[in-house]
This record gives structure tokens, sequence and C-alpha cells, in this order.
């Protein structure tokens, strides 16, 4: 550990959080791809160099060239358009996904952690009985009858991400609800959403974060491993499983798809996981979580 | 100690239960006709008809997810859609290459993991230390679909290396051997990584502890230090987290064994999923989701008998 001393107090997430994330190599790094990321994805068509679904027969299956920087599919399409179009692609899946995730666990872990009793029993048996299934596997059982359902895919992985932050949130909720001064103020007359909004949600807040970082690249992930297992977004969608899965199935003519695809989930996971990492140290969480 | 069995029993049961419950009523949550759904929209009227019997469709709903439970008790998954073979049985020829390449990626991962640990744990904060931490957070992070492809490219188009793909036969260990290695190592990798990193900061608990310093100073050799008494401390770490493991492995090993062409459990849930066979999926799934259960009751088990901590603790 360095050896500087991490400011302690009330945490308002801003440019001193950003400065202070950037302040490592791989804070740097990890900031760099989510910044390029989201540019790629919000301007998509306007700065891919072609159209990412036109064919040039002439110029299939081809390596890098000035033309096709990062060569062409089996199809003669544009691997680089491709790719970026599939940032955007995998952006709309995995944020929405996330997005929902965190909301249900939320309210799952507030209520958890906060009524307690038998409430808390029985949302703990629920968010176990998510997580018995590997993400992968329950959106298999899901998806092999929704086939080609995107709205299918974001439920599917939000559900797999609500054990998570159902956990962190109703351990926060429990470890600030049996402090002194929140029976204090119980008993001074405040009702439970003060309680809650004053004093719980801060103290969510951090972990949350963190665990929202750590779980968006496994939603990239969950969601192009499906597409190339054929579930949820197809083919000619450029999405990153679909571009690998084509490249998969003329890997021995070509290794560029693959490759380059595989760069691209791969810096893209690597990124979000290494910011996540640098968020927890920065703003000092313990979040404990197997995945 | 008697007690605590039977709760933990008990409670792996109810979530079996409760996934058992919510597949069989699946078809009938999500929106849409349930045929349709299981044969996609321009089915054949005889399979479609066939099909409804056969998923037991005509019956109430509690009373075909009362037959799906108890023929799931009596090991009876169905019968698939097309060839009419019994589900078990398919599942049962598939399902050994998978344990098999689940269970050597486990045991390759804590072997990866160990030198690794101890050398962090034996300067931590060191460069070499960063260097080990930052490659495990990397491992950790990248889907195991992306590694095994790159290791495929790596074997196949690069070295030439040929028995990267398929299964080999099991009345030849070594050439089985020989195709178990590529899909193994992209599995163990991630969980290498994982292992690492808690069996380094589990080993850095002990190490500062008094017994490790009278061992020092009764001139303990260092290797024993680290191998003995440090691991020792880590051991109930790695049995909680081999049950969770080992359900991340079966998830994995689907991508693994259709990117290797293995048999096994994967392909046979993939081919389903391309052939429409929603029975052989569910059954799959139902496999799955009870080998997790039962690794993990297993891993809880375990540990509250190699660790007598646990047992004073009350239990929660």
């Amino acid at each position: 550990m360095t050896a500087i001393a991490v400011r302690r107090g009330v945490r308002v997430p801003g440019f001193g959080l950003l400065r202070r994330v950037a302040a490592t190599p791989s804070g740097v790094f990890g900031l760099a791809v989510v910044v390029l990321l989201l540019v790629v994805a919000v301007l998509g068509p306007a700065i891919t160099p072609h159209d990412p679904n036109r064919l040039d027969i002439d110029h299939r299956l081809e390596g890098p060239s000035t033309t096709y920087w990062l060569g062409t599919d089996n199809l003669g399409r544009d691997l680089l358009s491709r790719l970026m179009m599939g940032a955007r692609i995998a952006l709309e899946i995995a944020v929405p996904a996330v997005a929902i995730g965190v909301v249900a666990g939320l309210l799952l872990g507030l209520a958890a952690g906060y009524l307690g009793g038998r409430t808390d029993t029985v949302v703990v048996t629920v968010l176990d009985a998510i997580q018995s299934f590997p993400a992968v596997v329950l959106a298999l059982a899901v998806l092999s009858l929704l086939g080609n359902s995107r709205t299918g895919v974001v439920l599917v992985i939000a559900a797999a991400f609500v054990p998570s932050f159902g956990r962190v949130t109703r351990a926060s909720v429990q470890s600030v609800g049996r402090r002194p001064f929140v029976d204090a103020e119980r008993n001074l007359g405040a009702g439970t959403t003060r309680i809650v909004g004053v004093h719980v949600l801060p103290n969510v807040v951090s972990p949350l974060i963190v665990l929202t970082a750590m779980n968006l690249p496994s939603a990239v992930a969950v969601e192009s491993g499906l597409a190339f297992l054929g579930l949820g977004v197809q083919p000619p969608t450029p999405d990153w499983g679909v571009v690998l899965s084509d490249g998969f199935d003329r890997i021995r003519d070509s290794p560029w798809p693959v490759l380059f695809t595989c760069a691209a989930l791969a810096i893209t996971t690597l990124g979000f996981t290494f910011l996540g990492e640098r968020l927890r140290d920065v703003l000092d969480v313990r979040t404990g979580e197997v995945r | 100690m008697l007690g605590y069995v039977a709760r933990r029993v008990g409670v792996a049961l109810v979530v079996v239960l409760l996934v058992l419950i919510f597949l069989s009523v699946l078809v009938h949550l999500l929106p849409g006709n349930p045929v349709t759904l299981m044969l996609g929209p321009r089915a054949d009227p005889a399979l479609a008809a066939d099909a409804r019997r056969q998923m037991d469709l005509d019956s109430s709903v509690p009373a075909q997810v009362w037959h799906f439970v108890s023929g799931v008790a009596r090991g009876d998954l169905g019968q698939d859609f097309l060839t009419k073979r019994p589900v078990a049985g398919l599942i049962g020829a598939a399902l050994p290459h998978t344990l098999i390449l689940a269970g050597v990626s486990l045991v390759l991962a804590v072997l990866i993991a160990i030198p690794l640990a101890v050398v962090s744990a034996a300067r931590p904060g060191s460069a070499l230390d960063r260097f080990l931490g930052t490659v495990s957070v990397g491992v950790i992070s990248i889907p195991s679909y992306v590694i095994g492809m790159l290791l495929l490219l790596l074997a196949t188009v690069w070295l030439g290396w040929l028995p990267a793909i398929g299964t080999g036969s099991l009345a030849d260990p070594g050439d089985y051997l020989a195709h178990l290695v590529l899909p193994a190592l992209s599995l163990a990798l991630i969980w290498a990584g994982y292992l690492a990193r808690l069996l380094r900061s589990s080993m850095l608990e002990v190490l500062g502890e008094n017994h490790v310093r009278a061992a020092r100073a009764y001139g303990v050799p260092e290797w024993r230090i680290y191998y003995q008494l440090a691991l020792r401390n880590a051991i109930p770490g790695v049995v909680a987290l081999i049950g969770v493991a080992l359900g991340d492995l079966m998830g994995s090993a689907i991508f693994i064994e259709v990117i290797f062409t293995r048999n096994g459990l994967g392909t046979l849930l993939y081919n389903a999923i391309t052939e429409r066979d929603y029975p052989i999926v569910r059954g799959g799934v139902v496999v799955i989701a009870v080998l997790f259960v039962l690794a993990n009751l297993i891993a809880d088990l375990a540990n509250r008998v190699i660790d007598p901590r646990l047992r004073e603790e009350v239990a929660r």
C-alpha cells in the first residue's frame, strides 16, 4: 500500500474522485478504456469508418490493411466498424441490465436489512435460490425459450445480478442500523424515510458504485457469450458475440476476426475491472463479494 | 453439529425445490404460447401436438409441477423432442466429460495459485507482488471463452498442435489427457487468479501472528513456515470457495466445450439450443443447478469438519 492516507469523512463523488482514481496506472487505464468505450458507443455510426453491414465480397477474410484497419470478416464486412457498433450494443444491454439489478437489489436489500425478521429470511432465501444458478445457466434456461428477445437478455442478466447488489445493501444497512446514533434518532421521533434517506442510503452508495463497476464487465461478458451461443442478439447485428461466432466458424481461414474481437472483449472487461478496483481503494470499501 | 447438518441440508433441499418449481413453470411465466416458445413459430403441427403432450401441458399447472418434481426425484428428466431418447441418459453420457474437465481445472487452478500466493505473501507490496496482483485481476475479469479462443488460436493456428480440439477417448488415457490440457487451462486460469489472491490475503493474516514468530525464532525453515503454517490458515477459505467455483466452472465449461469441440454437457446443451430441443436444455439446467447446490453443501459441511472455529460460532 502507498503511504498516502485516504481522507475519511463524507465523500461526494466528483472531480476530486476522478483525480484520485487516475492516480495509478491501472486507474488511468480503466478510466481511459471506459471513456473511450462511452465515446464510441454514443457517437456510433457517426464515426465508424465503413458501414458495419456493407458487404465487400472481393475482400473477404482479409488481414489489417489501410482500407480496413482491422481486416474484414467472412462476408467482407469491415471488422473495426462492426466492433465499434458492437461496443454500443454491449453497453445498450449491459447498462440497463446492471441498472435494473442495482435498483431491485437496493430495494430488496433495504427491505431485508431494515425490516429484518421474516422479510429478511424470505429475501435471503430467494437471493440464494437465484444464486444457485451460475448466471449463464439461468440465462440458458430462459433464453432458449425467448430466443432473440433483447429485453429478455437484459432482464435475465439483471436477475442474475440482483443477489450481489441485494447482499451488499443488506450488509451495509445492518451495519448502520445497529449504531447507537440511529437508535437515538429513532427515539427522537425520526421516521423510517428520514433514517433510510439520511443515514442508511449514503452508506450504501460507495459499495454499490464499486459493485456496479465490477458487474458491468460481467454483464458484457455474459451478453456476448450468449450471443456467441446463438441466444439473445442475432446475426447480422454486429454484437461482439455474433462477430466472435462468425469468426470462430472460419478460424482456420483467418485468425483476425477472433483475435480482434477477443481483444475488444478483454480490453473492455479489464478496463471496467481496473476502474472498479481503483474505485474500491479510493472509496475505501470492503465488498467481500465472490463474483 | 447434527442440528447444523440437518438445517443446512434442509436449506439445500428448499433451494433445489424452488429451482425445480421455477423450471417447471417457466414456459408459463414467459409471454407467449408455450409450444411456440419451445419450438419456434414455424413448428410442424404434429410435432407441436407431440411436444404439448410430452411436456405435460394439458395437465393443470400444479399437476405439471408435481409430475416434473417427482419425475426428477426418480431420475426421470423426460424425453427429447427429436429422437425421443430419455434426457437423463443423454446427460448421463455427457456429464462425466464435463465433470472431469471441471475437476481437473480446479486442481490445476489450485496448483498454479499456491506458488503464486506464496511468492506474493513473502514480500507484500514488492514489485513482483503488485505485478502478480494485477495479472490476477486481469485473468479474473477476462471471460473464460476469450481465454479459450486465444489458447485455441495459439495452439492450432500458430503452433499447429492438433490434439487441441476434440475429446479423445477415455480408453486411451494419454490421448484423453492431451485433449484435456488446453480446455482445462482455459478454465483454470481465472480461478488460479482468484485463488492466488485469496490465499495471499489469508496467508498474510497469520504471518504476523505469534505462533509464526515463535516458529521463526526456533529456526523452522522458511518454506515450512509458508507451506505448512501459513497455507493451513487458508484452507477453509479455499474449501468454501470450491462450491462456488465448481458451479461457475460448469457454466463456463459450456463455452469451452463448444470452442474445443469437446463432448460434454455444454456441447449437448449448445446443440439442443440450436435444434430447439427444450427438454434437453431444461434437464441440463436442472443437473447443473443440483450439482452446484450439492457442491456448496459439501463445501460447507467439510469446512465444519476441518475448521473447529466454525463449530463454536453461533449458527446464523
